[in-house]
């Protein structure tokens, strides 16, 4: 009896220390420093100096007054609303093909598409620049050479086709990663269930739509949640992009690409800290106000999860 | 057996990794009497300024070391914020480009160099740098490293063909004013069925021409755009429309192919250009280039500078050293070693030292041009602690120019004026 | 069947071309690391040039090594250091049930959310009043604590250890420890080896931080080594591309080595959210 006792006890301590150091090296390392950057978002402070308590008036300005903070927001959706999709399927049909039985081996094809996420991303944006360049790039020089274009085109110049070169880059280098998520769930649905179906007499895609999507459920849950969590935070690709990286003349880029159009929320607030400008106040105020967002569309996402696994399953609802 | 290994082998590395962590710290504690001093630099010529210190030691027996931290130009600034807003321990020299060098003499950080203890003598070096040097509460907290005078470079071949001539006396006087370079812009694109430009890229046409403009952007916390910018930004919609100028991007690596080829005459050069920009780009233009005034007279581009931040632990030291490089005895030293033009005025007397010989140029001497006629004409626009946000307006509006043909003047001028009055809150 | 074979060599083409766009632009890397530099800015070739000796010697001449074990000593202590704390944490909050679990990994989840630059000056300070600036261990011991690597850790031990098996221990006499270190350690080993690849890339390709807590050049790491390759006034762009080239090798063999274990870890991790 007394023995129990102590076991029971012993449960009770345990997981707090299990969790414990994360908590202290989080709490200490990551989380007080946010929430000393919300006091300095309550401040007038260019980094050194005094600083001066103003209350919320860089929210009130970031909302009312910088262009850039909503701009940002703004191409950042766009961004999204073009990779998400994009990874998802795109990963989706990827490891649906490399799982195919009309593929003997898969090993080559499987490391090789997913070999775009290990480079470094100052590497993707040099190549991008050069491959993707008004004059010079090789990829106006294949299209002019098949005919298809009589004058280049100036992809980096002009704000939509600047875009679309960043979601090329960002889908290149993460279709391979969405697709080993996907190839791990396809893995493991029972070959029973497509055995069944072909007895049916169901085609490939029906098989695909019944079978495979929906067994691939709780991972494309899961990679829209994270994909909307990283999404806000791109930074690296459109920056090394429009950086004067490959400059031969130290001539400085444009800070968010032509006219701003690929400045993410994350490039405006590290603009505003670091770059440019030395507004650690209202840098501080952009990323709560980005927070904001994400916790939104997080938010809004996870609610979208649970309301479809409900209608659908009936109330066997994943917990994320 | 395997996994022991690897066990073994991740626990070595996380010892090695918190040991080499603590020890570097008692690095920084202090020196005793004997020990040499260590002068802690950022920099962005590692290799160069290893020689130079080892020649400083010898001709002054100072009891020096050098800690040299490589930086890179544009991440020189953003490293000093962060020093800053952690308080963090300053380097004894921080490095000034021209780009940044007014937002960063602007913070009340820097030694004044004219005073106590320093007493920086102005008159030896040129007058074009002082407003260049100082910030805006007239303190000189900038010691000018290298001449940032520039011209014109040109293709001699090219100038030949369509400008009739490529003796640089010839072409001054035939491109005088912008008016006339224009007009002989327009017979060029005509002789050459439109492929052959006067300059490759808007931003070359946008560093002349602002570099021509010595009115302050910015003036008594009033746009002054106008005066300062209206006539730059209307010359490259100008330029742009009548292709005097290509459309190519110059941070693209299209620009650096461009020295190479048959199709652009003229690009911007400083003291510089002829040894770290042309002859890579172009390693077959050997004796092809020629120097010339530009239209309406040479300009600034470009220039280093040597800081001393207030709470640097060895300010006296660091001052010795950076003031020693623009003495006459180490500009010799430099010039002689390294090729290297320093800011001292007093060399200039010498022939020996004017004269500027480059195999790219043949053998005319570029030191005419740079040294004499730049240094007496050339009007500067004074620094200002706005030049960050001023300089990132200008890539932007550049940029616009140059890849949306539908932009005109008055759009742009509305874009610079937007784009500063929003980045730049206590402005009027 | 033959309608089954043909089907068969159209997929083999079409993930050929996907194989091919997917591997192209690391062979115009190595390339482009044997060419001069102002030749890349001519175009693009495809074929190999003479330079890479030269690049290869002003990457050295650089003390590339020196950077190259700093980046070896951070990124591997920090996924060792991250693997330990995250199944810690991860094992604590699937496994056990306890008065404020859910807060916990609540607020885990919020944290997630939050891009990592805000705190950065913040951090900074803290740093300097650690004494820490300068060091490795601002960008090793941080890091260790990564709410993704709880999350990840979390849901395959959720998913993937039957609590039947832990109860089944705990009837044997074996305690908390002992039952973590004996039956979950490995049977986790795929999720942790998945999870230490991704942050060793992670912490491999870090930029920002290592930028701005470095300050010397014998603590330097590889991507901030490679962007200072620049010589005064030129731009080496095929020294850098060099240099990246020989950066990007651990990862790859690191990738290599782990695939198999990598891919049968992400299987778990994601599967059940």
């Amino acid at each position: 009896m007394q023995k129990k006792k102590r076991k029971l006890r012993a449960i009770n301590i345990c997981p707090y220390l299990f969790v414990l150091p994360f908590l202290v090296i989080y709490l200490t390392f990551n989380f007080y420093p946010l929430v000393y950057s919300f006091f300095i978002s309550l401040t007038s402070w260019d980094g050194f100096g005094e600083s001066v308590f103003i209350g919320f008036k860089n929210y009130v300005d970031i909302f009312t007054k910088d262009p850039y903070f909503i701009k940002s927001i703004k191409n950042t959706l766009i961004f999204m609303a073009f990779n998400l999709p994009i990874n998802i399927i795109g990963g989706l049909l990827l490891a649906s093909a490399l799982n195919s039985r009309l593929l003997k081996r898969n090993g080559f094809f499987r490391t090789a598409t997913f070999l775009p996420y290990l480079t470094i991303p100052v590497a993707i944006g040099v190549l991008f620049s050069l491959l993707f360049d008004w004059n010079s790039g090789l990829v106006n020089k294949i299209l002019s050479a098949v005919g298809l274009i009589d004058q280049n085109i100036n992809f980096l110049g002009v704000p939509f086709l600047a875009r679309m070169v960043v979601v090329i880059m960002i889908c290149w280098k993460y279709i391979g990663y969405h697709m080993i998520f996907f190839n791990a769930g396809i893995i493991g649905i029972p070959t029973e269930l497509y055995e069944a179906a072909e007895v049916d007499g169901a085609t490939a895609v029906q098989k695909f739509f019944k079978i495979t999507v929906p067994m691939l459920r709780p991972i494309i849950e899961f990679l829209l949640i994270m994909n909307i969590i990283w999404g806000f935070q791109l930074f690296d690709e459109p920056n090394i992009l429009f950086s004067p990286w490959i400059s031969s003349s130290g001539a400085a880029g444009v800070v968010g690409g032509p006219r701003r159009c690929a400045m993410t929320a994350v490039w405006n607030l590290y603009d505003t800290t670091f770059g440019t400008q030395m507004q650690y106040g209202k840098g501080a105020a952009i990323s709560y106000g980005l927070f904001m967002f994400i916790f939104l569309f997080s938010g809004v996402g996870l609610l979208l999860v649970k309301l479809l696994n409900r209608n659908k399953s009936g109330g066997d609802s994943h917990e994320i | 057996m395997k996994k022991n290994t690897v066990n073994k082998l991740m626990a070595c590395v996380l010892t090695a990794a918190l040991t080499t962590g603590l020890t570097a710290l008692p690095a920084l504690a202090g020196e005793s009497k004997d020990e040499p001093v260590t002068l802690t630099m950022w920099g962005w010529n590692a290799g160069d300024i290893e020689i130079i210190f080892e020649e400083y030691k010898k001709a002054t027996g100072a009891n020096v070391e050098l800690n040299y931290v490589p930086v890179q130009t544009g991440e020189v600034f953003q490293k000093l914020q962060t020093n800053l807003s952690a308080g963090l321990e300053m380097p004894d020299l921080v490095p000034s480009e021209i780009n940044q060098r007014g937002t960063m003499i602007g913070l009340d950080i820097w030694e004044d160099l004219s005073q106590e203890p320093y007493n920086f003598d102005e008159s030896t070096i040129f007058d074009y740098y002082l407003p260049l040097c100082k910030n805006d509460r007239g303190e000189m907290v900038c010691l000018p490293r290298d001449m940032s005078t520039a011209g014109l470079a040109y293709k001699k071949d090219l100038a030949k063909e369509y400008l009739g001539t490529d003796d640089p006396a010839e072409l001054e006087a035939m491109l005088s004013d912008w008016d006339a370079f224009k007009e002989k812009g327009l017979e060029v694109q005509e002789k050459s069925d439109g492929k052959v430009f006067m300059f490759a890229s808007l931003t070359n046409v946008k560093q002349i021409l602002d570099g021509q403009n010595a009115t302050p952007v910015i003036e008594d916390g009033k746009l002054n755009l106008d005066a300062s910018v209206r006539d730059t930004v209307e010359k490259m919609v100008d330029f742009r429309d009548n292709r005097i100028v290509d459309n190519i991007s110059e941070s693209s690596p299209s620009y650096s192919a461009s020295y190479a080829d048959d199709l652009h005459i003229f690009y911007p050069c400083a003291g510089w250009t002829p040894s770290f920009v042309i002859a890579p780009n172009d390693p077959e233009g050997k004796d092809a280039w020629g120097l010339m005034v530009p239209p309406n007279g040479c300009f600034n581009w470009g220039g280093s500078g040597h800081l001393i931040p207030k709470t640097a632990a060895h300010k006296e030291e660091a001052y010795q050293f950076a003031s020693w490089l623009i003495t006459k005895e180490g500009s010799i030293i430099q010039h002689d070693l390294l090729d290297y033009n320093q800011a001292n005025k007093e060399i200039y007397e010498d022939e020996q030292y004017v004269h500027m010989e480059n195999e790219y140029f043949g053998d005319q001497d570029l030191g005419e041009i740079l040294f004499v006629k730049a240094v007496s004409t050339m009007n500067v626009r004074p620094v200002s602690p706005y030049d960050v946000t001023i300089l990132d307006t200008w890539n932007l509006v550049t940029d616009t120019i140059n890849n949306d043909p539908s932009v005109d003047t008055e759009y742009a001028m509305q874009m610079f004026e937007e784009e500063l009055i929003n980045k730049i809150p206590d402005l009027q | 069947m033959k309608f089954n074979r043909k089907k068969s060599i159209a997929l083999y083409v079409i993930l050929g071309i996907v194989a091919l766009i997917c591997i192209l632009p690391f062979y115009m890397m190595l390339t482009m690391s044997t060419q001069y530099t102002e030749d890349i800015y001519k175009g693009i070739t495809l074929l190999p040039g003479k330079y890479l000796l030269d690049n290869l010697k002003t990457v050295f001449n650089a003390h590339f090594e020196v950077y190259y074990r700093n980046s070896l000593i951070v990124s591997l202590s920090t996924t060792v250091l991250s693997a330990i704390v995250s199944t810690l944490c991860g094992y604590g909050l699937a496994k056990y049930k306890f008065p404020g679990r859910s807060f916990i990994f609540g607020f885990i989840m919020v944290t997630m959310m939050i891009p990592t630059q805000l705190g950065l000056v913040a951090f900074v300070v803290e740093m300097k009043h650690f004494g820490w600036m300068g060091t490795l261990l601002p960008l090793i011991i941080p890091s260790a604590a990564s709410g993704f690597g709880v999350y990840w850790m979390r849901n395959y031990i959720d998913s993937g250890i039957p609590t039947e098996l832990l109860e089944s221990g705990r009837i044997d006499g074996a305690g908390e420890f002992r039952i973590l270190g004996s039956i979950v350690v490995p049977c986790i080993k795929p999720a942790v080896m998945s999870l230490s690849l991704m942050n060793f890339v992670t912490s491999w390709n870090s930029y920002l931080l290592p930028l701005i807590v470095l300050n010397k050049n014998e603590t330097y790491t590889v991507p901030i080594g490679i962007v200072n390759l620049n010589s005064a006034y030129r731009n080496d762009l095929a020294a850098k591309i060099t240099a990246l080239s020989i950066g990007i090798i651990p990862l790859l063999i690191l990738f290599l080595l782990t695939s198999k274990s990598f891919i049968k870890g992400i299987t778990m991790g994601a599967v059940k959210g």
